[in-house]
Parts: C-alpha cells; structure tokens; sequence
C-alpha cells in the first residue's frame, strides 16, 4: 500500500507468534499496510523437534512494527504471561481491534507411540493458548466496536490426520472454540474466523519427524528408510490437488487479511482453507 | 445375545450414567468389564459419580455374571490410564473395546469463563479421551484387533454459545478420533465417534443447564426446559435415554461394525441434518 491512507491504517492488531514464519508474515503485512501492530513470540521450552523464536526473532519482529508497534516475549500456554503482558501491550497500541492467533507448534508421531510431552506441547500452544489470548483481549475488542478475530488452525482441522492426531485434535477444537465465540460475540460487532492453511515453507516445517509423515503418505502405508526432505517434498505434491510442495504464505496472508477487512459479520464463523486443494476433498 | 462373549472393554465414566449403561449391556451380552471412573467431583462441573454408585455399577455387572474390575482413575492423567489398561491385561489378557466416554460440561460465555471452567472441561473431555485412547491404542495394535468409540456431542459439530469449552473439547474429540483411526487401521482397530444430542442424565438435568436453556426464568424445572431442548433437533425430542445412546455405541464396538471407522455418528433426532458434515 501507498501512500498517506490504507485500509489498515492506525487499526490496533495484536499478533501471537508473529516473529516467525506465517505470523511474522502476517505482522509484517499489516505494519506494511499502517497497521500498529504487535507481536508475541517466543516462548519457554517445549518438547518440539525444530528451534523456537527468541530473542532474534524479537529483535526482527521490533524492526517490522516500527516506533508505533510493539514487541513481547509471551508463551501463551500461561494465561497468567497473557493476563500480564496485555495492559502493555494494549497501551503501547492505544486499544485493540484485531487478534491474529498465530502461534502454533507441531510434532509428529502416532498416538501410540506419542510422548505425554508431545501431546502437551501441541495442544496448550494450539488450543489453550489460542483460548487464552481470546479470552483475555474479548474485553478490549468490545470496546473497539470493529473487534476482528482471526485464528490460525491447519488443514488438519478438516479431516483425520496420521501421524497427527494431537494436532488434528487441537486444529478441530480451535475451529469449534471459534464457532461458538462467534455466536457470544456478534452482538458486540466482532468477527470471528478460522484461516486452515497446508503446510508451508516455514521453520515449522524443517522437522525431520514431519517429513517421515508426509514421507509414509495420507495412510501411513508407504516405508520409509528414514526423514528425508526432499521425499516429504514430492510427497507433498503428490498429495495436493494443486501440484504445489508448499501452500504459499502470502496466500494465507490474503485469506487472513480478507478476514480482517469485511466490514461487517457476513462471515463470522467462517473457516477458510488455505491448503493447496486439500479442500477438494472436504465434505463440506 | 452374547455377542461380547469372553471380550473384554473398557468404560470410563462408568459410575452412573451414559457409562454405567454401556457396562450394563456389555455385561448382558457377556462381556468381561473393566470400570473406570474418577469417582470424585471437579469442581466447576454438573455433578459427576461417586464411589458408591461405581460400587454400585459393579455390583450390577457382577449380578449379571460378568467378571468385573472396578478401577479409580484420573483420566486427564496418560499415566493412571496406562495403570488402568496394565491392570486390564494383567486381569484379562488383553483390551478388546474402549469406551472413552468419561466427560464432563460446565457451561458459560468465554468472555466471563473462569480457568477451571476451560481447562477441566477440555481437559476431561480432550485430554482424557485422547490418555484413555492413546495408553490402549499400543495394546490393540499388537492383538492386531480392537474397538475404540469416544463420545462427542451434536456440540462436536457446530459452535456452541456459551458452551465453548465443551464444543472445542468435542470438535477435537472428532479429529483425534479420525486420525487415529486412520493410524490403528492397518492392525484392524476400529476407531469411532459417536455424537449424541442431550441425554437424559445429571449432565442434561441441573440447575445450571436449565438456566442456560431458560434464561427468563429464575428456577425452571424439567417442565419449563423440555420445549425449548426440543427446539434443537426436527424430530423435537427434549433428550434421548442413555439406552438410545449404549445401543449406538455397542454397535460401533461389535463385530458387525468392522468395516465402520473414522465416522462420527450423530443419535441426534436429526439435529445432524442442520450440519454440514
């Protein structure tokens, strides 16, 4: 965007997980577009297979918001980080109209070889850190009038999953937690939608025991001699109705954006597929 | 009809209910029953099983014949169901049906939720599903054979205003349940969900649920409640009975339903049909 005036200028938007992969993508989208946008990355150790942001990414994410954003470090599995990060946060912004919740994590391994770590690490980043930013900033969302929630789930919310049961598991529970906020939240103008992307060239992705997924195909049938990216790769275009490897990023950078920009709550409650054609083989 | 005959299942949540229903019927059609139940209260939640009513479902399994081990379990805790499931193949050699029925519901608008209020109820319900199914998924694997059925709701397939908490709960159960079937597919593990509408029990009928389904009045009775349950499904039935509900599940968990796997089946008097899927 050009120029003096564009549609997001001045709007106050709070992303999680903003200082990498699609949610920096996302951060930086709405800086670009006048935004005042901030960022929460960075959380504590978790049991994950590829390294998460810190303070690098931090500094990054300080340089995309500019002067008028912000910047925090805040693990969103700990609503008491959220409950103490928001005030700042929310008073650095001057208000709060958008909540993009972006943070996520993966680990792949069947549900009967899953560590008790890994169902943890998935489901209260996903799940109960997407419940906690909603629940905390609903408040100043009211009083914005225009309230926009986005919540970043995955194509594994549409369908079962191998190899990602507690990911399929958190992707689903964050679309019904979003549906059901969608009816509570109307009243006060807010809109709330899901954005399911497919995989996409991210830090997420550059994990050896995903690639071994993707590797043994939608059913876990094909062998696999060992994580091999450039395997998991063809698996992937194997896999997608599009042929692509990767859903692009600035596709789902588009389907949230779009989200965030219709005016009113036509489609509130809406979940959007971002995944390479995976949606083809939706039921609905 | 002995069609259980000598085959050993699992129920959590078996103190009253939905779950004493399944062990009841397991037990008729000549099932061994292991009984899992918290047997305390969680707090924020409708009220949930005692000790002595999990004294009693095993005293009426036992009366029926059927070898019987009553166990108290946390299902929120991976580690006690793996106990649970250790002293099931210690007792009978191996786990044949899951039951992943233990749940709970505490209701309220996300925007006034209290933690408890969020976290026991995805907790129990997600969590304890995903630890029940997850410490028996490596012993079915390895029998090569097996039936899992974890009860989601109608909740599980749409957005539930003030009732959140139990809708993401459910909608997760539905996506854990599709992917591990596709995992436990190849050893001929079957892997379901079954989503019922309002079910006649303490979870249905409580103060707090009337309230949410007849907000103008200050204490509505079954009476005041029953048209407006019914207004949710076309066949306008207020709820259904924990047998319309045990008869569903025992299906999925037979022999005749091994072909069935990954669905979620809706007991719902139609309200499905307003779903998408």
């Amino acid at each position: 965007m050009n120029g003096n005036s564009t549609p997001y200028d001045g709007r106050r938007v709070l992303v999680t997980g903003g200082a990498r992969g699609l949610g920096a993508a996302v951060a930086a989208s709405f800086a670009a577009a006048g935004a005042r946008v901030a960022v929460w990355d960075a959380p504590g150790a978790m049991a994950l297979d590829y390294p998460l942001s810190g303070a690098a990414e931090l500094d990054a994410a300080r340089t995309v918001v500019g002067p008028t954003g912000h910047v925090a470090a805040v693990d969103v599995r700990e609503v008491a980080q959220v409950r103490a990060a928001l005030p700042a946060t929310v008073a650095a912004l001057g208000g709060l109209d958008v909540v993009v919740c972006a943070a996520g994590v993966r680990t792949a391994a069947t549900a009967a070889t899953m560590s008790d770590a890994a169902w943890d690490a998935v489901v209260d980043t996903n799940l109960h850190g997407t419940y906690h930013v909603l629940r905390e900033t609903l408040a100043h969302l009211e009083e914005s009038g225009r309230g926009r929630i986005v919540v970043i789930a995955a194509e594994e919310g549409r369908r079962g999953a191998f190899g990602l049961s507690h990911y399929a598991a958190a992707a689903w529970a964050q679309i019904g937690l979003a549906k059901s906020l969608a009816h509570e939240v109307a009243e006060h103008g807010i809109a709330v939608g899901v954005v399911c992307p497919g995989v996409m060239d991210t830090a997420m992705s550059d994990d050896p025991s995903y690639w071994a997924v993707l590797q043994a195909g939608r059913d876990g049938s094909q062998a696999v001699a060992g994580p091999d990216r450039a395997a998991a790769e063809h698996a992937l275009r194997v896999r997608h109705p599009s042929s692509a490897t990767y859903v692009d990023v600035d596709a789902v950078v588009r389907a949230v954006e779009q989200l965030v920009a219709e005016p009113g709550l036509d489609r509130t409650g809406a979940v959007v597929d971002v995944s390479a054609g995976l949606a083809a083989t939706n039921t609905a | 009809m002995r069609n259980f005959d000598g085959r050993t299942a699992l129920v959590t949540g078996a103190a009253k209910g939905q779950g004493r229903s399944h062990a009841i019927a397991l037990a008729q059609r000549g099932a061994n029953v292991v009984l899992v139940d918290i047997a305390a209260q969680i707090p924020c939640a409708s009220r949930m099983g005692t000790p002595e009513e999990l004294d009693e479902t095993a005293r009426i399994v036992e009366s029926l014949g059927a070898p019987c081990l009553t166990l108290k379990a946390d299902t929120r805790s991976p580690e006690q169901m793996r106990d649970v499931v250790a002293a099931t193949v210690e007792r009978f050699g191996r786990v044949d049906v899951l039951l992943a029925n233990a749940g709970i519901a505490a209701f309220g608008a996300v925007r006034e939720m209290a933690d408890d209020v969020w976290r026991d109820v995805v907790d129990v319900n997600l969590g304890g599903v995903a630890a029940s199914i997850r410490a028996v998924a490596p012993v079915m694997a390895e029998q090569r054979s097996g039936r899992i059925v974890a009860t989601a709701s109608s909740v599980g397939r749409e957005g539930g205003p003030n009732n959140a908490n139990y809708a993401a709960s459910k909608w997760g159960v539905i996506g854990l349940v599709k992917s591990v079937a596709i995992e436990l597919a190849p050893y001929g593990v079957t892997v379901n969900a079954f989503s019922p509408m309002s079910v006649s029990t303490d979870m249905c009928h409580n103060d707090l649920t009337y309230g949410l389904f007849r907000p103008d009045l200050a204490a509505p009775t079954t009476d005041d409640v029953r048209a407006t349950f019914a207004t949710l499904n076309p066949m306008a039935v207020p709820w259904i009975e924990v047998g319309d509900t045990t008869e569903a599940v025992l299906f999925l968990a037979s022999d005749e339903a091994r072909y069935i796997t990954g669905t979620a089946l809706d007991v719902a008097g139609g309200w499905n049909a307003f779903h998408s899927a």
